[in-house]
């Protein structure tokens, strides 16, 4: 493979392991480090970890919703579980693994060293293990928040939730909040500042465009669930009364605080899979991203619409039609940038030589599950069907295929993608494909009945359901659904194992890509490049490929 | 020449069965349309406005998500790079094309915001007097209270067909939401706030409701009924709920009378026309055995169901409320044939 050099890129020579360090050693230089390599490894290593604890929090969900009247569990401790599942899922796995993607690939794709602020990385991370210990360890210590991950004011007053669980998830998610925060500040700059020469916006990289974006979106939105929470807290232990209407308080003043975050969060937890699309669609298809302009602006365009879509949480709660109306309308224009990308995406695959890889294969699931998110989405800006249903399990669906179809699809094309490059081997095709086909087929038997349930009348956050609603048969195929994607996680756990330690060798560059983290070693050196990249168009590798047909030869950026 | 015949086939067969995994959710869910609390099986004037434009919603979606996996599907066909095929055209984009493809989205989604917002003005309250009922949500049960008609109900609601009927949403606690699919969209019942919403059924019926808020743990077992009748069947209806409580007949139901006001029942609720029976903490039992159900829905009404109840309220309906007394199974007895006479 392309060992011919361009000025400014080269190939280093394989990083030397000093043979014989000790266990002890390993730990300390793990627990000590500040590369923005192995910060970002453990950033995805926590998430996966918190990704199959969310995971079977999901199974014991299914399982007690599989027949009706089920006994699995007491109506408390299912919500304990429905909490910390959604909770767990958006906090402790989405966003810790897109921290982690960018940690790893921002620095390498903008051709720098290391992040901005290397120690103000590290304390992002430790600040995530012990967020998600504290708010985990409320099992172990009288009970798991369980007022939903959405923690509607009163039901989290004193007066009605008289526990510690509350506080909890209060206290957890302001420590989870600061961890995003600094690694947000760190990614922008990094970013802004460290890009190597010839790297202008116009040429940046997809997904450090998207995630650009995304952390923008986290360091705006972010302080409002802080100021909710830390309300929250002095009204549960100062006597305080912002959310208690007996007061003078508004409970209403939670919903606007927690969604004019919240909805910012469900383009938080995409955005970063929007960008990782746009590296793989264009490499395994062979040519470039369609449209690279109307991708990374209407990605802009997301982020501040993103901020002025609150309401439509919130369309039941009696608000006057005027205000309705204005968020239908924001709802709907937010549509349009998705829209676009999804076309753009397609486009990118027609004409293409499709190189029908793992990493392809999820990204095409994506690109078929997602839009039905997106369109249930827009049907949930329609101001008399979301009043029907709104609260329903159509919403679970909505959701599902947002953030599964949508984010984990992402990521999962993200792993098989970027595993050559973290650990130097290749990950199996074979277990991949089968991974691949469980965890589709799983995804739409749980989450596409569930579109029926919410039509058919149910109610979500219910731990039990009637017989004789017409129910049963949805919610039994949907456990069916659930079992089936964790069949598929399992294998991809044992995938990664077993590739990390026997994987065929992946040499520095395996996808035949086009982005600077292929143009060094697989795993790179500590410093990532010999020599700092000189890029002049959005594809070095392509152009120091085809020295005679270079992107910038042709007048493309 | 055979080669390349044969390998078309071979991805045409792996696309028709990509196409049957997409279409299984799609044939399972063609089943059924659910019974009286569907909004799929709309009974009123709102509901069916509101199910019209999910049918054209729902048509539009199918449409544009069959395009795009219909397009990336043949993409995967057409284009799968084959064993020396060379690099493709390195196309990056086309303005033109882009653009199309914004304003054609932005098009229909003007279309369907119009729909919104005429469907908004469509289905607001009619103007005119009418029947006004306030409705309290507790966790985990619905009271309604008939403004200035003396009639106070727990978990069911009689409304006369083809009648619009105001509602007063209160809530005693935490915030619930009040929602009788095949009827109206739902509304929250929020403390400090006084929300309004409007029914009305163009046919008789039982129509199932419940709460659409997470409430705490019993959110599952709050659910009611509405019951549209021919207004003369309603007027008969006023006429029996203003009735004071019946005093017990026989000999069970006289004894019941008694034993009922030696336990601890009234501190919760209360029996118009019993003296010292007015607690507001649970429902309203004067007229308890005209119900159809008991604890919001999670048991139908039969004397056998009803002991079961009273005897451990907290094995049927774990966390509500009602605490367990520990009553001996003669006093259960009597109760229940007192309450089930309350007619």
């Amino acid at each position: 493979m392309a060992t011919v050099t361009t000025p400014g890129i080269s190939i280093a020579p394989p990083p030397t392991y000093a043979p014989g360090k000790s266990a002890a050693a390993v730990i300390w230089d793990w627990m000590t480090t500040v590369d923005h390599k192995k910060i970002g490894v453990m950033y995805i290593f926590l998430g996966i970890i918190y990704f199959i604890v969310g995971g079977v929090e999901a199974l014991l969900i299914r399982a007690q919703l599989a027949t009706p009247n089920g006994k699995v569990l007491t109506p408390s401790q299912y919500d304990q579980v429905f909490t910390m599942h959604a909770t767990t899922m958006i906090f402790l796995f989405i966003i810790p693994v897109f921290a982690g993607f960018a940690n790893y690939f921002i620095p390498l794709m903008i051709g720098a060293r290391d992040m901005a602020f290397p120690r103000l990385n590290a304390f992002g991370l430790w600040m995530l293990l012990f967020g998600g210990l504290f708010l985990n360890s409320s099992f172990f210590l009288g009970g798991a928040p369980d007022a939903g991950w959405f923690a509607y004011a009163p039901l989290t007053e004193p007066a009605y939730n008289p526990g510690r669980s509350m506080d909890f998830w209060a206290a957890g998610l302001t420590l989870l909040g600061i961890s995003s925060i600094v690694g947000s500040i760190n990614i922008i700059v990094t970013t802004l500042k460290m890009r190597c020469p010839g790297m202008r916006f116009n040429t940046l990289p997809l997904f450090v465009w998207t995630t650009l974006v995304q952390n923008f979106l986290l360091l705006f939105a972010l302080p409002s669930l802080t100021t909710a929470a830390i309300f929250l807290l002095f009204d549960r232990h100062l006597g305080t009364s912002f959310f208690k209407a007996e007061n003078g308080g508004d409970p209403l003043l939670w919903q606007h605080l927690f969604w004019a975050f919240g909805h910012p969060e469900v383009y938080i937890l995409i955005l970063p899979v929007f960008g990782i699309i746009s590296e793989t669609l264009p490499v395994f298809s062979r040519k470039p991203i369609f449209g690279y302009i109307f991708i990374a602006w209407s990605s802009v365009a997301i982020g501040f619409l993103s901020f002025v879509v609150w309401v439509h949480h919130m369309f039941a709660t009696g608000l006057p039609d005027v205000a309705l109306a204005f968020f239908a309308s924001s709802t709907t224009l937010i549509a349009i940038p998705t829209a676009v990308k999804v076309f753009n995406w397609t486009a990118t695959l027609w004409g293409g030589s499709i190189v029908t890889k793992t990493p392809l294969l999820f990204s095409v699931a994506f690109l078929t599950m997602f839009p039905i998110g997106g369109l249930s989405g827009v049907s949930l800006a329609v101001v008399p069907f979301d009043w029907q249903i709104t609260d329903t399990y159509y919403v679970v669906a909505h959701i599902h295929y947002v953030f599964f179809g949508g984010s984990a699809l992402g990521i999962l094309a993200a792993l098989y993608y970027w595993f050559p490059k973290i650990t130097g081997r290749m990950m199996s095709e074979k277990l991949g494909v089968w991974n691949f086909w469980l965890v589709f087929i799983g995804l739409n038997l749980t989450f596409f009945p569930m579109h029926m349930l919410g039509l058919l009348g149910m109610p979500r956050r219910q731990w039990t359901y009637h017989e004789g609603l017409g129910w049963n048969l949805y919610n039994f195929v949907a456990s069916i659904g659930a079992f089936t994607i964790a069949a598929g996680i399992l294998l991809l756990i044992i995938n990664l194992v077993a590739s990390f330690r026997s994987g065929e060798r992946a040499g520095a560059d395996p996808w035949d890509a086009w982005t600077l983290e292929w143009a060094t070693t697989s795993p790179p050196p500590e410093y990532n490049f010999v020599k700092t990249p000189v890029v002049r168009s959005r594809r070095p590798l392509w152009d120091q490929k085809h020295p005679d047909d270079q992107d910038w030869m042709r007048g493309e950026h | 020449m055979r080669g390349s015949r044969l390998k078309p086939s071979t991805s045409r067969r792996s696309s028709l069965s990509l196409i049957l995994v997409l279409a299984l959710p799609i044939l399972l869910s063609a089943c059924t349309w659910g019974g009286n609390h569907s909004q799929l099986n709309p009974a009123s004037e709102p509901s069916h406005l509101i199910n019209r434009i999910w049918w054209i919603m729902f048509w539009m979606s199918v449409a544009i998500e069959g395009l795009v996996a219909g397009l990336v599907v043949l993409a995967l066909i057409r284009f799968r790079r084959k064993a020396g095929d060379p690099d493709p055209v390195q196309i990056s984009g086309n303005t033109r094309i882009e653009i199309a493809w914004t304003i054609a989205p932005a098009l229909i989604l003007v279309v369907l915001l119009v729909l919104t917002l005429t469907t908004m003005i469509n289905v607001s309250e009619p103007a005119g007097d009418k029947m006004r009922v306030t409705v309290t949500g507790h966790q985990w049960w619905w009271e309604f209270d008939y403004q200035g008609m003396n009639i106070v109900t727990g978990n069911e609601m009689h409304i006369p067909v083809n009648e619009p009927v105001h509602l007063d949403l209160r809530s005693a606690d935490v915030i619930h939401s009040f929602w009788v699919p095949s009827l109206q969209g739902k509304r929250d019942a929020i403390p400090g706030h006084d929300n309004t919403l409007w029914i009305s059924a163009d046919k008789p019926g039982t129509y199932r409701g419940e709460c659409t808020e997470f409430c705490g743990p019993e959110h599952a077992n709050m659910n009611f009924i509405v019951v549209a009748q021919p207004r003369t069947e309603f007027d008969a209806w006023v006429k029996n709920q203003q009735q004071p409580a019946a005093t017990g007949q026989t000999g069970l139901e006289a004894e019941g009378a008694q034993t009922i006001l030696t336990q601890a029942c009234a501190g919760c609720h209360t029996i118009n026309g019993v003296k010292g029976f007015a607690g507001k903490v649970g429902p309203n039992l004067t007229h308890i055995g005209s119900r159809q159900n008991i604890a919001a829905g999670t048991l139908d009404n039969t004397p056998a169901n009803l002991a079961r109840w009273i005897r451990n309220p907290q094995e049927v309906k774990p966390d509500n409320k009602m605490p367990t007394l520990g009553l001996d199974d003669d006093t259960i007895n009597k109760i229940v044939a007192y309450l089930e006479s309350l007619k």
